[in-house]
Formats: C-alpha cells, structure tokens, sequence
C-alpha cells in the first residue's frame, strides 16, 4: 500500500506475487467469461492474455480491498469490446421480440399440469455444452448480463459498473436475456426429445 | 410499488426475478415473500426462477483452463514491461 505510486520495474516480484496470490485463482472464471462472450477457445485464450496483461499494468494503481473480481471482469469485458465487437459484426439485436410471453418456459415447464420432478428433469437432462451454446446463441448485450449475473454471481450494481450501463439498463438486459435463454432451452429440449411439440 | 397493504399477483410477479436475484430492499422483500407464502401460483412461478438460475450456474460454470495456459499468462507477464 506504501508503494502503490511506485512505478515498477519489469517483472516487479512484488506485483507477481500478488498476481499469482489474488488473480490466478480467478483464472478459471475468467477463461469461462471469455469462452462465453467470443465463443470459441482460441479467441478466449487470446482474450484472457490481453485481460491479464493490461490487469498487471494496472495492477499498481489498484487498491487492495476494493473489488478485484469485479475490477478484472470490467477489464475482461473492455477488453472484449475493444477487441472483438467490430471484428464479429454481430447483427445489434437490441430489441427482441419484446413479447406478451412472459412465462414461456413456465408455462410449457413449470406449470402445474407439469409434474414438479418431470420439469426439473426436463432441464436437468440438457447436456452442460447445449445449456452454454444456448447462452451462447443470445444477442451479446443480454449474454454479458445473464452471464455476470448467474454465472458470475455478480449484483446488479456491479454489473452495471462493469458493463458500463445504468441499473435500469442491467435489469432490462437479465430480463430480456433470460427469456431468450428459456426460450433457446426448449428449443433444445425439443430437438433433443425431451418435450413434445 | 405497494407501499401498503398486501402485493397482488401481478406486482409479485413483476418483483420475483429481482427477488430471486436478491436485489430486492428489506421491506419488498418481506412483502414478496409474505405474498408467495399464502400462494402456491407465484411460488411456482418463484421457485421456477431460482430452478432456471441455479441450472444456467450449474450448468455454465467449472470451465477448465487450457494446459499450460496459466503459465504463459505468467510467462508473458513477467517479460512484460509493466
Ligand atoms: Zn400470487
């Protein structure tokens, strides 16, 4: 802390003990993160690499204490904007189909006429990969908030400093991304035979 | 939002995926779940949520990292001038 406007000489043995000590162990998450918003492990190498190479550059000027988790993310997800997001082109779904279906997977799932333990086997049999390509399949703004949000398990305000939006704006984002991520899952399920119809 | 008396249904519902993420202040939060204790059609609705939220986690989480990647990040770290 005495020496954090320090400038550090290359490979600083303090700076990399505390990389090693505090970052390492996030690695894990952070690669998951990657693999999920590029979509493929190549690009979610790289990615993790420019993440950690800025984050060490910063690291100096970080303040012990605060939210490291959150503060790499943040740079995880400039780092992929910065990157990524002119080279893939995605088509800018801002707006899906703002339906009236609110409970669509509910209804078809979770309802009632539905016995309980058949719902949850429904959903419990979709394979981890189908459930991450599902994730994967949505427009990129609602994966970021879905991902920080259930993945992550980030609150609503640090998500909304991470990504860089209003509350407001994080919320609408969960909302519509789960949606779509229900309605992805039973496509699934019906490919996959696990639901008529 | 409700401020007194009890939620209906419609206002439950609006409220649950914020409950279920835990980002509800204490009084709303109350408030929801005094609602989805006496009925078995928000808390079905309720519990779905917490089921989706728990199988996206589950489901999406323990990636590994590649071999050897943890050490070329050290390794292009070290020889990075900071
Ligand atoms: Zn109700």
């Amino acid at each position: 802390m005495a020496n954090a406007s320090r400038v550090p000489a290359p490979a600083d043995q303090d700076l990399l003990d505390r990389f090693d000590r505090d970052v390492l162990p996030l690695l894990p998450g952070l690669y998951g993160a990657a693999l999920r918003m590029t979509r493929n492990p190549a690009d979610a190498e790289d990615l993790l690499q420019e993440t950690t190479l800025r984050a060490y550059r910063g690291f100096a000027s970080f303040r012990e204490g605060t939210n490291l988790k959150a503060w790499l993310y943040r740079i995880l997800t400039n780092s992929f904007i910065n990157i990524y997001r002119k080279k893939q082109r995605e088509p800018k779904t801002v707006e899906g189909p703002d339906d009236i279906d609110e409970w669509f997977l509910f209804d078809r799932l979770g309802a009632k006429s539905v016995e309980r333990s058949a719902e949850e086997d429904v959903l419990e049999q979709i394979p981890d990969a189908d459930v991450k390509a599902a994730l994967e399949s949505i427009p990129e703004n609602f994966r970021m908030a879905v991902l920080l949000a259930d993945v992550e398990g980030f609150s609503y305000k640090e998500i909304a400093e991470i990504t860089d939006v209003p509350i407001g704006t994080v919320m609408s984002r969960l909302h519509r991304g789960r949606k779509a991520l229900e309605r992805a899952l039973y496509g699934v399920a019906k490919e996959r035979g696990l639901v008529d119809g | 939002m409700g401020e007194k008396g009890d939620m209906g249904c419609d206002e439950t519902l609006r409220e649950v995926e914020r409950y279920v993420d835990g980002e509800c202040l204490r009084e709303l939060t109350v408030q929801v779940e005094a609602h989805l204790a006496g009925c078995t059609d928000c808390n079905d609705h309720a519990e779905f949520k917490k089921h989706m939220k728990l199988l996206i986690a589950t489901k999406c989480r323990g990636e590994v990292l590649p071999e050897g990647l943890a050490e070329r990040i050290r390794e292009r770290i070290r020889t990075a001038s900071p």
